[in-house]
């Protein structure tokens, strides 16, 4: 909400600058955003006073004006035919300037000579469309003497400086000018200086003219309602449409500028009705039914129900109660008599409409947030006295006041010892007190007790540590010291997945990858990646964009976006992990791993890698390794995402004899998909691997025994076999380990071989068997015969095989 | 006494060689000429038995004596030759230290990553615990056990994603507060970092971000607690030189209520951009946790007090390393991410 300086200064008396005013609200919890500073774009143009007019002898438009500055008397053509002798105007004089810089200067106009420039609105840079001189009538200004010869923006008080403030949502009190003047009065001392209300009002009663009934129950507690006949509808003076031009209101007439005005002033929204479209000038406060339809002033059709709180004549809605006015009975140019609505009504159901429209106007904002119930008969006084002045006409007598159940401020019970408890400090007695009273609150005390009862416009406060926070508040933040606690030690919790997913950053990033952090999200033109059933998707219900209306179930379309981003930024290696939440509908942490490009790739000695599937296999098994798991691999069909040559199932087991878990997948992108990226090299190979982390929880048991190390040497034999192409290097190492022979310490593939002089259709293989005893040294004699053992035992066992020497 | 005389000048000579050699080849070719089998020791030795019995044993002590001499100044003279040889091939050797190194392949943890941890490591060593809750939540944990009325605007100042399940996603990590207090009893010093949803986006706000929930209950937690802890945190993380602000502000489950703003760290407080032109930066909301809370939670009236606060982890990691997008954090260009 916006506040401006000079409006504020006339509410409360206080000797802050703007920025010290700034300051002060915002350390009251009034946030003040911004300070702009408002400075018109003339310079050097007074006010003068019109001493005479005549034509000009040449120009039958044109009238020659002697003006006085105070000082002299100077001879100015002017164009415009609004003015009158004994005028105030403001006066461009030589050397000033123009809003739009145009330099004034004397000038021969047609055979007379000009020594200045009467200024319009749109000259002086105050209004968009021209309307004649600026006229400076008490009635356009305000102001009760103009000073003949001063500056004008220090007349009219042009200058000014406007707040913006970050009025929480449980503060609506602090959405008006006097909301505002009263958290200064309370910091201050000084009063708030309430507007002075009068007016003479007609013979003829409101209450003879308007019949009020109230048919919604608790949705409205209070209506009141004023008749004002006769009046003339315009533009608004000039003051008052700068004043709503400064807080960001368009002007629109005088009645409506009035309502809006005293909505700023004292933060009670009112709405004016052509009071002869009101037919049988009955006012009935109910809900709407079904069938019925209302053309809003914005001319929205909109249709209603019973959750929508309406005015209406005894014939039709006239209104959306708190929200909008109906077309029908806008105040127009024609309007002569007025209906002048004050209302207190329930803020949820205010929300609810403003919601169900979508439909936020300055009184929704207001009304929803909860007006002060008793404030209605005071603005709406308020606005008869300023729309008399601005408008004329005649206010019947009295006011229409219906009431039922309006809400009453609690009285509430506050120990002080229960404030210091909270606080940490025992604040004195007095000035607690001093606080409430500063508040408005009536207080009562009772020993170490207080009895207190916020204001009607606090309808925030409804308990004690409210209460506290109004005191901690007034008293100052910045008062109360920073202790440290005295705090009891506690066992911790054991925190596996931190442990875990702290392991696997460190284990990942040593690996070379880094960590991303992809939107949780999933686009609609990423599903046919990833073969899951639409059913099994969480949509959002409100995207912000339609197509991005899913929560993941997998950190795979992520990946590759990155991916195929990074290629697209010319990051030719991009190797990266991410650990993140999937929804399948259930929430699972999830390892997301993508890899593709060569590393290294322009080193002068160092020749790159270029990464594979076995690349990414040794990644996974270091990984789990060092996680104290034992990795299987399997093959996996019918996984749509990867190419189905080069894909497999992860398994793992806390130790190498336990049963297997499924945790993942991982292999390359299915070469279809990679050719329908958006990439330059659709042949580029992207391998990818999702692991499940939640399951994998349970697994780790994080003890890890100790092998003792042998102190004797190794002897080092290798077996090379040319068997089936079609049979796995891990059948020969499966014969191996079935022998259950100690004195094997590994066994290592060395080098994997086909192509000439290799028959078609089978492969080599290279093992290097390392031997090792714990407690001796080996002899070449019995490594030789173990060796030639394990030589025939994989003869016998492998079909096709032949064992190159 | 000829034979003297000749071990005598071969003494003479083989000295004067052994100090002439320059090499340890020409050294070599020394001890072949006089020690090898065809040397010239070797062949004295041969004839020792032309001269007459009785000299043979201190003829045959002398030559030994000469022999050994002799294969002592070579090896003598061996040693400093290749020490002189080897200071002289280490002194040609040269590299271009201009080339560059091997470069080892070390990936980044996210800056995300890296401020959460951070974070939560100052107030691990302050006795606060680590805690996760669901990103998924219901309306009951997202808002209502945490005061927010229903039908009030308050519900506005976090913009929802709803899902089709009636669920939606949480807009703060505050519903970890509701799981753990209904789940444990006090003292609670729990910290929740993880991922929140809002539905806006723009330069500075994302659909999805990060945030740092903490809080702390036992009997008797208050006002001046939270500023105590928070300073603390703020200078850890900081440094000593910010200036802190706490000043009243608003959250349903929390009253009091403050916002805690540092002085600019990218203008030292001069007023800039980033700050609006006031020298302040609003850091994190914070609170004494309101009674209402502790009721949804089930604890016994006026029993406990405790504070709770939360703070945006992109916004203060921009803030650190002068990002101004935040969308580069999901971007993951990987030319950003190496640069943490």
């Amino acid at each position: 909400m916006k506040i401006t300086y000079n409006w504020l200064k006339e509410l409360v008396r206080f000797n802050y600058t703007p920025h010290e005013l700034a300051e002060q609200l915002t350390m009251l919890g009034l946030e003040v955003e911004l300070v702009i500073p408002v400075k018109p774009s003339f310079s050097k143009i007074i006010v003068g006073k019109i001493l005479e007019i005549k034509p000009h002898p040449n120009a039958g438009k044109l009238l020659i004006c002697k003006v006085t500055t105070g000082t002299e008397i100077l001879q100015i053509i002017c164009g415009a035919h609004n003015i009158s002798t004994g005028d105030l105007v403001p006066a461009a004089i030589n050397g000033s300037m123009l809003a739009d810089n145009t330099e004034i200067t004397v000038k021969n106009i047609l055979g007379v000579e000009s020594f200045g420039m009467l200024c319009s609105e749109k000259e002086l840079g105050l209004n968009d469309i021209s309307n004649g001189i600026l006229i400076l009538s008490n009635e356009n200004t305000n102001c009760k003497t103009l000073k003949i010869g001063a500056p004008l923006e220090k007349e009219l008080g042009l200058e000014d400086t406007i707040l913006d403030i970050n009025v929480t949502p449980n503060r609506p009190d602090a959405l008006s000018m006097i909301g505002i003047a009263r958290e200064i009065s309370c910091i201050t001392g000084n009063p708030v200086k309430f507007p002075k209300i009068y007016f003479v009002e007609d013979k003829a009663y409101t209450k003879e003219n308007i019949i009020v009934k109230l048919k919604a129950g608790k949705l409205c507690p209070r209506y009141t309602a004023r008749v004002i006949k006769n009046l003339k509808i315009k533009a608004s003076p000039f003051w008052l449409r700068y004043r709503l031009g400064l807080l960001g209101l368009r002007p629109v007439n005088n009645v409506v500028d009035i309502t809006n005005l005293v909505m700023l002033e004292l933060g009670q929204p009112l709405h004016a009705f052509d009071y002869k479209k009101i037919e049988n000038a009955v006012i009935i406060i109910r809900q709407g039914n079904e069938e019925e339809k209302i053309l809003t002033i914005d001319n929205e059709s909109r249709i209603l129900d019973k959750d929508v709180l309406v005015i209406a004549s005894d014939k039709k809605p006239i209104a959306i109660a708190g929200v909008m006015g109906g077309k029908e009975t806008e105040v127009t140019s024609n309007t002569t008599d007025i209906l002048l609505e004050s209302a207190y009504f329930e803020p949820t159901s205010i929300r609810r409409t403003s919601k169900k429209y979508g439909l936020t106007s300055e009184s929704s904002y207001r009304f929803e947030r909860a007006t002060d119930p008793q404030l209605p008969p005071a603005a709406s006084n308020r606005a008869v006295q300023l729309i008399l002045k601005t408008a004329g006409g005649i206010a019947l007598k009295g006011i229409v006041d219906y009431k039922k159940d309006i809400p009453k401020p609690p009285l509430i019970k506050l120990e002080q010892s229960f404030c210091s408890r909270i606080i940490g400090i025992d604040i004195p007695f007095p000035k607690i007190e001093s606080i409430f009273k500063g508040l408005q609150c009536s207080v009562k005390k009772q020993r170490n007790t207080f009895f207190v009862k916020p204001p009607s416009w606090r309808r925030d406060i409804t308990n004690r540590i409210d209460l506290i926070e109004e005191i901690t508040r007034i008293f100052g933040y910045i008062k109360i010291p920073s202790l440290m606690p005295i705090a009891k030690v506690k066992a911790p919790a054991i925190d596996l997945l931190t442990k875990i997913t702290n392991k696997i950053y460190h284990l990942l990033t040593g690996m070379g990858l880094n960590e991303i952090i992809t939107y949780s999200f999933i686009n609609q033109k990423d599903i046919p990646i990833l073969n899951i059933p639409i059913q099994k998707y969480t949509r959002l219900v409100n995207p912000v964009d339609k197509d991005v209306c899913a929560m993941r179930p997998s950190l795979i379309p992520g990946i590759i976006n990155t991916i195929v981003y990074n290629f697209n930024m010319g990051n030719d290696s991009v190797h990266i992990f991410e650990i993140g939440r999937c929804f399948m509908p259930d929430e699972k942490l999830r390892l997301g791993i993508g890899i593709s490009g060569s590393i290294n790739n322009l080193h002068w000695q160092k020749k790159g890698i270029t990464p594979d599937f076995y690349y990414l296999k040794g990644i996974i098994e270091e990984l789990f390794y060092n996680l104290n798991l034992f990795p299987a691999f399997s093959y996996k069909k019918g996984a749509e995402t990867f190419h189905p040559g080069k894909v497999c199932k992860i398994s793992v087991s806390p130790s190498p004899d336990n049963g297997r878990v499924d945790v993942g997948i991982f292999g390359e992108l299915h070469p279809q998909i990679t050719a329908k990226l958006d990439i330059k090299d659709p042949s580029r190979q992207i391998y990818l691997a999702e692991i499940e982390l939640t399951s994998l929880l349970g697994l780790i048991t994080g003890k890890r025994k100790f092998q003792t190390l042998s102190k004797f040497p190794s002897i080092r034999r290798d077996i090379s076999i040319i068997l089936d192409s079609k049979l796995e290097s891990y059948d020969i190492i499966r014969i191996i380990r079935e022998m259950d022979l100690d004195i094997i310490e590994s066994v290592d593939i060395f080098d994997v071989y086909s192509g000439h002089p290799i028959p078609e259709g089978k492969k080599s293989i290279a093992y290097a068997i390392t031997y090792r005893h714990k407690e001796r040294t080996l002899t070449d004699e019995e490594v030789e015969n173990i060796h030639s053992t394990i030589r025939h035992k994989i003869l016998e066992h492998v079909p096709n095989a032949d064992i190159r020497e | 006494m000829p034979i003297q005389e000749d071990l005598q000048k071969i003494q003479q000579d083989v000295f004067a060689k052994i100090e002439e050699a320059g090499s340890s080849q020409q050294l070599e070719d020394i001890r072949i000429g006089y020690l090898g089998r065809k040397g010239i020791i070797t062949a004295l030795l041969q004839t020792i038995t032309t001269i007459p019995k009785e000299e043979r044993p201190k003829i045959g002590v002398e030559i030994n004596s000469l022999k050994n001499t002799i294969q002592q100044k070579i090896e003598e003279k061996l040693a400093q030759i290749q020490k002189s040889e080897q200071e002289k091939k280490i002194s040609e050797e040269y590299t271009d230290i201009t080339l560059p190194g091997i470069p080892q392949n070390i990936g980044h943890i996210h800056p995300i990553t890296q401020t959460m941890q951070e974070i939560s490591n100052i107030f691990i060593k302050l006795g606060f615990e680590v805690r996760e809750g669901p990103e998924i939540e219901s309306e009951y944990y997202n808002f209502d056990a945490l005061n927010f009325q229903k039908d009030h605007p308050s519900r506005d100042m976090q913009d929802t994603f709803f899902l089709d399940n009636n669920l939606l996603l949480r807009t703060h990590t505050s519903p970890v507060q509701i799981r753990v207090m209904k789940s444990e009893k006090p003292p609670l010093r729990i910290i929740a970092p993880g991922k929140v949803y809002r539905c806006d986006a723009d330069i500075s706000h994302s659909p999805m971000f990060h945030q740092v929930e903490g809080f702390m209950v036992d009997y008797d937690i208050n006002f001046s607690h939270l500023k105590g802890i928070l300073s603390g945190f703020l200078t850890q993380f900081f440094g000593r030189d910010i200036k802190i602000r706490f000043r009243p502000s608003y959250f349903p489950f929390t009253e009091p209520s403050a916002e805690i703003d540092i002085s600019c760290i990218l203008c030292h407080a001069k007023g800039c951009r980033v700050c609006k032109e006031s020298g302040w930066i609003e850091i994190l909301g914070a609170g004494m946790i309101h009674p209402n809370v502790f009721k949804a939670v089930g604890y016994p009236l006026d029993t406990f007090t405790g504070f709770a606060f939360g703070l945006g982890i992109e916004r203060i990691t921009m803030l650190k390393h002068g990002i101004n997008d935040i969308r580069m954090f999901f971007e993951n260009d990987i030319r950003f991410l190496k640069q943490f």
